[in-house]
């Protein structure tokens, strides 16, 4: 028989981050499982590495946190440079050993996936959990650069059956940037680091009378400099007297650059607990200037001393409190010298401090610990699930690292696609080959160029899945779904500019782009172009809109089923009411050409009615350069390109009104309007094609640029409106355009055509795999599709 | 008596032949009229299909500089609309069989072009690692399939 048994894996306590954030999250969660009536009478085995030097007193320290459990030390190996892949195969492999010398029948417990140079694995028959705290590193991949090691670690995330997290933001983060689908996530939330128990010491240095608190470290995030600038312009205005003490060890040139902005400063370094504990009990208030937190712990230990906290305005804090704290614009020193004013003042403190014990109660070690618990015993088992026999399918889209938008739909649909199916993916990048951002996919799950593959690698999937778009990102997808049927999955319905660049590049000749153009004008289509022998040549299509959905048909002369299923966008949780700010913000995203908007936006820029709101545009700029000097100039005007993917995610969500007119429609979807109406933003739409889908409660439609001004001036100066359509527009994505439900979709269609019996495409897909000679497959090809 | 018994007989004898040279005379002006009327017939047959050689090559020359034109304007132009181009050409060209002839084209032109195609695994070396080999046919499972080949 045997044992049920709780593995943890505990090597985070033997890296540098045992007495940093995660290791203090992670110390004292532990010593409150150990105390959790679930837990107590289970019997626990703590991993660590035989491999790894460990500091004595952190091994100590875990051993008081979790007295009555066991521990285990194997020879777990490590990495800091390249991919993990290796080391985390052998890992396993002890781990398995392990587990199967013991008969134990194991939940294994991750505490940390990315702290080198622990290389983690989940043992191959386990029920896998992870504790997990922030995607910094890949949300801002421009200042961090994640390497091999780190975008390797990214497959754990989608191997952990449950991941736990510390905040609602991380879960959110999670579920935007990578696609994990958010019932394979539990927010546990967290509490401030346990030290009371420690009591207080003064520490060594010269302590001022009168302090303000700024717990952060040497990183480009924690905005220090702005924070410090924000300071020293409230000190000089309003308190001289005070200084501030910064947490913490700087490099020597961060610490001189400091000092240049303000002599007030006192650079505490690394303090110990009591000394730290110390500092926040005597303080006046914290300041916390951070671009961004997982938790914020400082935050929540200034409560427990009754601190005034001054802090960025970022969604974590905002989730945890909306009125609490004294929130500042973190991009702006006056914002954060203002806030600071208005704390000195004790503006509106009794309500905030109020608040304090209801926020310590629910930021408690026993409720994280409790939710913990509890998603360890609840969470279904889905190995049994993943173990299931599936449909084994190739997908073609473009590299997710690259400039299409439709890679990045791919990546974020991984988790979701290998629900239901075995994939293998082929990749192209396009004529620049331009990166955009990581690519982490190769680590995941296996990725081939799309230029590899041929008919005989055909046989051996159930299904191609063609993406198809007008762009460049294309070429070898196009050709493959042009002689071997599959699924398209069509992204625009007029693909001349794609058919011409083919020309172009010598896929095709002259005279097989004029002959797309003959069938064309032959089939009088007047939503599409070029669609013609790719649609006829497939199983089956997928269309995004109604209108693409029967322009594709137009175009048929098969018989071939053209599904319906609505562009995948997962949606977070969010509230719109929380985030809700003072200034307007109307946005314009996206490729910023004047086809999508941009003349309409200047027209609203110079109108006197916006001229208190913000105007923030920002995306790709393809050849607008001038134009975007020139409206940049306006003052309520803020323009930025070049944005990574979390930067861009963060704008659409300041967004209040997000306007989306397309001069020119060609077909497409809009993933940018998804995305902003998947945080609420109110979105204004052209009334056509795929638009014009959209349900009426869920966007504002507009005729013509008339229009759209009353209408986004309406908007601007009804906010219960704007947060009425931005809740529909949640709800929206969350039930129509769910990467679950597309999944599903796709599944049917394939199923459904694989039992059709008219379908001439099966039959050529038959010949292809009969195994014929090349050149009686030929004529046998020739015979069946021209039916002689 | 015996002169002019000559004389009738030459007499006679021209007289046919007179009739003769009639006869031929009256086929060959037949034949010469018939003749005309033929070399008639033929400048007519001529004329016409000179006309209709020139009918053909302005017709030719129109539907060439009008499909020319509308893919110049596919390629280039948004502006026109599909309806506007289609309104002035109005071309059969039988869809499932053009669509055919092009689908065989591109079987034909694509299979030949990747069937000898090797897998480059030389350039994707990167993506391969311990993980996606254990997602793939371990090693006994190929020797195994390769021995139920070759029985």
């Amino acid at each position: 028989m045997k044992r049920n048994v709780l593995l943890i894996d505990c090597q985070i306590f033997q890296t540098a981050a045992w007495d940093r954030g995660m290791g203090k999250y992670s110390l004292d969660l532990l010593s409150e499982l150990a105390v959790s009536d679930r837990i107590k009478n289970k019997e626990v085995v703590l991993i660590f590495s035989k491999l790894i030097q460990a500091d004595e007193s952190a091994i100590d320290a875990v051993q008081k946190a979790f007295p009555s459990a066991q521990k285990a030390y194997l020879n777990l190996r490590s990495s800091t440079s390249t991919a993990i892949n290796k080391e985390s195969a052998h890992n396993q492999k002890i781990l398995d050993d392990f587990i199967l010398k013991n008969n134990y029948k194991v939940d294994f417990l991750m505490l940390s996936v990315f702290q080198k140079p622990v290389c983690p694995a989940f043992p191959t028959n386990a029920k896998k959990f992870l504790l997990f705290y922030d995607l910094i590193p890949l949300l801002y991949h421009h200042r961090y650069r994640p390497d091999d090691n780190y975008l390797s670690r990214i497959r754990l995330l989608f191997e952990a059956e449950t991941i736990f997290t510390i905040s609602q933001t991380v879960r959110n983060d999670l579920n935007i940037i990578i696609g994990i689908p958010m019932n394979r996530m539990i927010n546990i939330d967290g509490a401030p680091v346990k030290r009371r128990h420690l009591g207080t010491k003064k520490p060594e240095f010269k302590i001022p009378t009168r302090y303000i608190l700024m717990p952060t470290g040497d990183d480009i995030r924690k905005n220090n400099t702005l924070g410090v600038k924000g300071f020293e312009l409230f000190r000089g205005n309003y308190d001289p007297d005070v200084m501030l003490i910064l947490t913490s060890k700087f490099e020597p040139s961060l610490r001189l650059q400091l000092e240049k902005i303000s002599n007030n400063l006192i650079f505490a370094g690394n303090v110990s607990e009591d000394e730290l504990s110390w500092l926040y009990k005597h303080s006046e208030m914290l300041l916390f200037p951070s671009e961004y937190e997982g938790l914020g712990l400082p935050v929540l230990e200034a409560l427990v001393d009754d601190k005034k906290v001054v802090c960025s305005d970022t969604p974590v804090f905002r989730e945890m409190s909306k009125t609490a704290f004294y929130y500042f614009d973190h991009h702006d020193e006056n914002s954060i010298a203002e806030a600071l004013q208005l704390a000195y003042q004790g503006y509106g403190w009794d309500q905030k401090k109020s608040e304090y014990s209801k926020l310590l109660k629910h930021y408690s070690w026993t409720e994280t610990a409790r939710e913990l618990v509890k998603g360890l015993s609840k969470a279904p088992n889905h190995t049994l699930e993943r173990k299931k026999k599936k449909l084994k399918i190739a997908i073609f889209a473009p590299f997710p690292s690259g400039y299409s938008a439709i890679g990045k739909v791919v990546a974020e649909l991984h988790a979701s696609i290998t629900e239901e199916f075995d994939v293998d993916y082929y990749f192209e990048a396009g004529l620049s080959g331009k990166v955009l951002r990581p690519n982490y996919l190769h680590f995941v799950n296996n990725v081939y160029y799309a230029h590899e593959f041929n008919p005989s690698k055909y046989k051996e999937y159930d299904a191609a899945i063609y993406h198809i778009g007008n762009s460049e990102y294309h070429f070898e997808t196009i050709k493959h779904a042009l002689y071997l049927p599959g699924f398209v999955i069509l992204h625009d319905t007029f693909l001349d500019g794609v058919f011409n660049e083919l020309q172009k590049e010598g896929y095709i000749s002259a005279k097989r782009n004029e002959t797309e153009k003959l069938i064309d004008i032959s089939l009088g289509v007047k939503n599409s172009s070029c669609l013609a022998s790719i649609a006829n040549a497939q199983l089956g299509l997928v269309a995004h809109s109604s209108y693409a959905q029967k322009a594709v048909q137009d175009n048929l002369v098969e018989n071939i089923p053209v599904k319906l299923s609505h562009l995948p966008v997962s949606t977070p949780f969010y509230n719109v009411q929380e985030q809700a700010r003072k200034l307007i913000r109307i946005g314009l995203a996206g490729i910023l050409t004047e086809r999508k908007g941009l003349d309409i936006i200047k027209q609203i820029a110079s109108l006197p009615q916006f001229d208190n709101c913000i105007i923030d545009i920002f995306g790709f700029n393809y050849g607008q350069q001038d134009f975007l000097k020139h409206i940049s100039e306006h003052s309520n005007v803020m323009v930025n390109t070049n944005l990574s993917d979390f930067e861009y995610q963060s704008k659409l969500k300041n967004l209040d009104i997000l306007i989306n007119y397309r001069n020119d429609y060609r077909g497409e979807t809009s993933l940018t309007a998804l995305e902003a109406m998947r945080y609420g933003t109110a979105v204004a739409v052209r009334n056509i094609g795929w638009f014009s889908e959209l349900p009426n409660d869920a966007v504002v439609k507009v005729e013509n640029p008339e229009d759209l001004i009353s209408q986004v001036t309406e908007l601007a100066q009804n906010k219960q409106k704007r947060i009425q359509i931005g809740k529909s527009a949640q709800k929206c994505t969350a039930a129509i355009f769910s990467p679950k439900k597309y999944v599903q979709d796709l599944k049917s269609l394939i199923e459904d055509t694989f039992k059709m019996k008219n379908n001439i495409n099966l039959k050529v897909r038959e010949v292809l795999l009969s195994g014929l000679d090349d050149d009686v497959l030929s004529d046998a090809m020739d015979k069946l599709i021209s039916r002689k | 008596m015996h002169s002019s018994e000559n004389d009738k007989e030459q007499i006679k004898y021209l007289k046919a032949e007179v009739e003769n040279l009639k006869n031929q005379y009256l086929h060959a002006k037949a034949e010469t009229r018939r003749l005309s009327q033929h070399i008639e017939h033929m400048h007519e047959e001529l004329n016409r299909r000179r006309e209709l050689r020139n009918q053909l090559k302005d017709i030719l020359r129109s539907v060439d500089g009008q499909i020319s034109r509308r893919i110049e304007n596919l390629r280039d132009s948004t502006n026109r609309s599909y309806d506007d181009l289609l309104n002035d050409l109005k071309l059969d060209q039988g869809v499932p069989e053009l669509l055919a002839r092009t689908r065989v084209t591109d079987f034909k032109v694509f299979y030949n072009r990747t069937r000898s195609r090797q897998l480059l695994y030389k350039n994707t070396k990167f993506f391969y690692g311990k993980v996606r080999a254990s997602a793939k046919l371990s090693l006994k499972t190929v020797k195994k399939l390769k021995k139920i080949g070759r029985s």
